[in-house]
C-alpha cells in the first residue's frame, strides 16, 4: 500500500511476531476489565466475532492489530495479504464478521479491490484503510458498496471501534432492507396474480354455496398456476371449474390466469363443453411459453334443476361427492390433459345428484404431500378417508379442516410443497 | 429423498435410469440429464428407466414431455419403461400415456 512518506505512524516493515504469517487468527487483548467487557457486549450484540485485514503492508497490519486491542472490539483477527490471499482465506474460513480492505494491493486497486471483495463476499461489510491524501478514494468505495472508511495513522481506537460497529449494523441494515423489498415485491406480484386466478364466483342464485380455498405451496411462497371459477348463465346453469397449470411460478400463474378468464368468457357467451375445452387448449397452445406447458382441469354444470351434473375431466384428478354423511371419489372418464393431444374429442358424463348432495373439486397438491420418511404420499385413498372423518362437518368448515389435517399430516416431511385449491359446491336445503 | 439419474449407452440407444422421486425440487436435474440425452445420437434414442421412480408430480411429467419433443423434433423417440403403478396412474389421469410410448419391462428394452 502507499502511505505519504513521512507518516508519523508508520513503523518499518519488519514481519511483526503478533501476526503469522499464515494468518492464523489471534486473539486481541483487551484492557477492560470482564465486568465491563460484558457490558459492553451486551450493548453491542453486533461486534463482529472475526476481522479479516486485506493487507499487503507487515507494519500497517501491526497497527490496526494494535488498534483493536486498544478499541474494545473483541474480535479474532485473520491477516490477507493480497486479494488472492484474501479470496482463499473467505473460500477455507467463510465470510468473517467485518473485512478490513486496503486499497493498494499487489493484485488489486482502488475501486476494483472493493468490487472484488464485495463479489467475493457479498454479506461482509466492508472498511476500506486509505492513506492520508485520499479521502475521495475512501468516500469512493464507500459510494462502491462500502460501508465506511479509516484514514491510516489518523484512526484513534474508539474511531475505529465506531467504524467497525456501524459498518456492521450499516450492513446488517441493508441487507435486512433489500430483503424486505423482495418479499414486498414478491406478495405484489403474488396478490396480482391471486386476484386473477381466484375470483368471486359470478353466480345469481343464492341457493347455491360455494367455499373456495386456496394455499400457495411452500417454495418461496411462490403461486403456481391452480385457478378456479364459479359462473352462472341465464338459463339456471351453474358451471364450475377447477384447473391447475404444471410447474410452478408466475409464468405458469399467468397462463392460469388466461386460462381461467378464457373460460369465464366462454361460458358466459353460451359455448358449450366440449367445444369450449377445445377452444381453451386452443388458447393454451397459443399462450404458453414453451411448448411442454400443459394444464389438467375438470369443468362441472349443474342443471337447472339441480338433480344432475355434467363432468368432464381433462388430465385432472378425480372428484369427492358427499351425500348424506357419506363421501365417495368419483373418478370415471377422464380425457388428456389441454396442451397435450391437440384437438382430442373430449366428453362429458352425466352423473345423477341425490338430493342434499355436494361435490368437492380439488387440485393435486391436496393429496401428494409426503406422510412419511420414505417417498409415501397421502394419495387420493388417504384423502379419501381423511375427508370420511370429517363429514359430518358443514362446507366451510369441511374445506378448512381438509387443508388443516393434510397440511399436519404431511408438516413432519416437508408439508405441502405445491400449492392447493379446494372448492366446495353446494346446494341450500330449500323450496 | 434423492433424485438418481444416470445415462448409459447400449447399441444405438441412450437409457437413462432414473430412481427417486421427481418433483419440483429435483425436476432440473432430471431435465439436464434428458436434454443431454436427446441432443446426442442422430437421431436420438432415449429410454428412460422409471422403475426406480417412486413419484412423479406434474412439474417432472412437464419435464419429460419437454424431452419427449425435443426427441421428435430432431427425428427421434423417447420412451417410458417399467413405471411403478403410483407413476403409471399419473400418466393415465393426465392423458400422457397416450402420448409416450410406455412399456412395461426396462430390461425388453435393451438392445432394442
Amino acid at each position: 500500500m502507499t502511505v505519504p512518506t513521512g507518516a508519523p505512524t508508520l513503523r518499518p516493515p519488519a514481519p511483526p511476531q503478533a501476526v503469522p504469517p499464515e494468518a492464523a487468527p489471534l486473539e486481541a487483548a483487551t484492557p477492560e476489565a470482564a465486568g465491563s467487557q460484558a457490558q459492553l457486549r451486551s450493548a453491542w450484540l453486533v461486534d463482529p466475532e472475526t476481522l479479516l485485514l486485506v493487507e499487503d503492508d507487515a507494519g500497517d497490519a501491526v497497527l490496526v492489530e494494535e488498534l483493536l486491542a486498544d478499541s474494545g472490539v473483541r474480535a479474532t483477527l485473520s491477516w490477507a495479504r493480497s486479494l488472492a490471499e484474501a479470496n482463499e482465506m473467505l473460500r477455507r474460513d467463510g465470510i468473517p464478521g467485518c473485512i478490513l480492505l486496503d486499497l493498494h494491493l499487489p493484485d488489486a486497486h482502488g475501486l476494483e479491490a472493493v468490487t472484488q471483495v464485495l463479489a467475493a463476499a457479498p454479506a461482509a461489510p466492508v472498511v476500506v484503510l486509505t492513506g492520508l491524501a485520499e479521502e475521495n478514494a475512501g468516500l469512493a468505495a464507500v459510494a462502491a458498496g462500502a460501508q465506511d472508511y479509516l484514514i491510516k495513522g489518523q484512526a484513534a481506537p474508539d474511531v475505529f471501534s465506531r467504524a467497525i460497529r456501524y459498518a456492521v449494523q450499516r450492513k446488517h441494515v441493508e441487507q435486512a432492507s433489500a430483503a424486505l423489498q423482495v418479499s414486498a415485491l414478491r406478495a405484489e406480484e403474488n396478490a396480482r396474480l391471486e386476484r386473477g386466478l381466484l375470483p368471486t364466483p359470478l353466480v345469481r342464485t343464492d341457493m347455491i354455496e360455494v367455499v373456495a380455498r386456496y394455499r400457495p405451496g411452500r417454495a418461496q411462497a411462490l403461486l403456481g398456476g391452480d385457478f378456479y371459477d364459479v359462473v352462472e348463465t341465464a338459463d339456471g346453469t351453474v358451471h364450475a371449474v377447477i384447473g391447475d397449470v404444471a410447474g410452478h411460478g408466475p409464468a405458469e400463474a399467468a397462463t392460469g390466469v388466461c386460462l381461467r378468464v378464457a373460460w369465464r368468457s366462454l361460458v358466459l357467451a353460451g359455448t358449450l363443453a366440449p367445444a369450449l375445452i377445445e377452444l381453451l387448449e386452443q388458447m393454451l397452445v397459443a399462450e404458453r411459453e414453451g411448448d411442454r406447458v400443459f394444464a389438467t382441469l375438470t369443468y362441472l354444470a349443474f342443471a337447472p334443476d339441480r338433480r344432475s351434473v355434467r363432468i368432464l375431466r381433462a388430465g385432472h384428478p378425480g372428484l369427492l361427492l358427499r351425500v348424506a354423511g357419506g363421501i365417495e371419489l368419483v373418478e370415471g372418464e377422464v380425457g388428456p390433459a389441454l396442451g397435450l393431444v391437440p384437438g382430442f374429442g373430449w366428453r362429458e358424463e352425466e352423473m345423477p345428484l341425490p338430493a342434499g348432495a355436494s361435490l368437492v373439486l380439488f387440485t393435486d397438491g391436496l393429496f401428494e404431500g409426503r406422510i412419511g420418511p420414505g417417498s409415501e404420499r397421502l394419495g387420493e385413498e388417504g384423502l379419501l378417508n381423511m375427508a370420511r372423518e370429517l363429514a359430518a362437518l358443514p362446507p366451510a368448515a369441511f374445506v378448512d379442516r381438509l387443508i388443516e389435517r393434510t397440511e399436519a399430516a404431511t408438516a413432519p416431511y416437508g408439508g405441502l410443497a405445491d400449492d392447493v385449491a379446494v372448492v366446495h359446491l353446494g346446494w341450500r336445503a330449500g323450496p | 429423498m434423492e433424485l438418481k439419474v444416470s445415462s448409459r449407452s447400449e447399441g444405438d440407444s441412450t437409457v437413462v435410469s432414473v430412481s427417486g422421486e421427481i418433483d419440483l425440487y429435483t425436476a432440473p436435474r432430471l431435465h439436464s440429464e434428458l436434454a443431454a440425452a436427446v441432443m446426442g445420437g442422430s437421431p436420438p434414442r432415449v429410454v428412460v428407466d422409471m422403475a426406480g421412480v417412486e413419484f412423479c408430480d406434474s412439474t417432472g411429467m412437464n419435464v419429460l414431455l419437454a424431452a419427449l419433443r425435443r426427441a421428435r423434433e430432431r427425428g427421434g423417440e423417447l420412451v417410458l419403461a417399467g413405471p411403478r403403478p403410483a407413476v403409471r396412474k399419473i400418466l393415465q389421469v393426465t392423458g400422457l400415456e397416450s402420448v409416450f410410448t410406455v412399456l412395461d419391462n426396462p430390461a425388453a428394452v435393451a438392445g432394442q
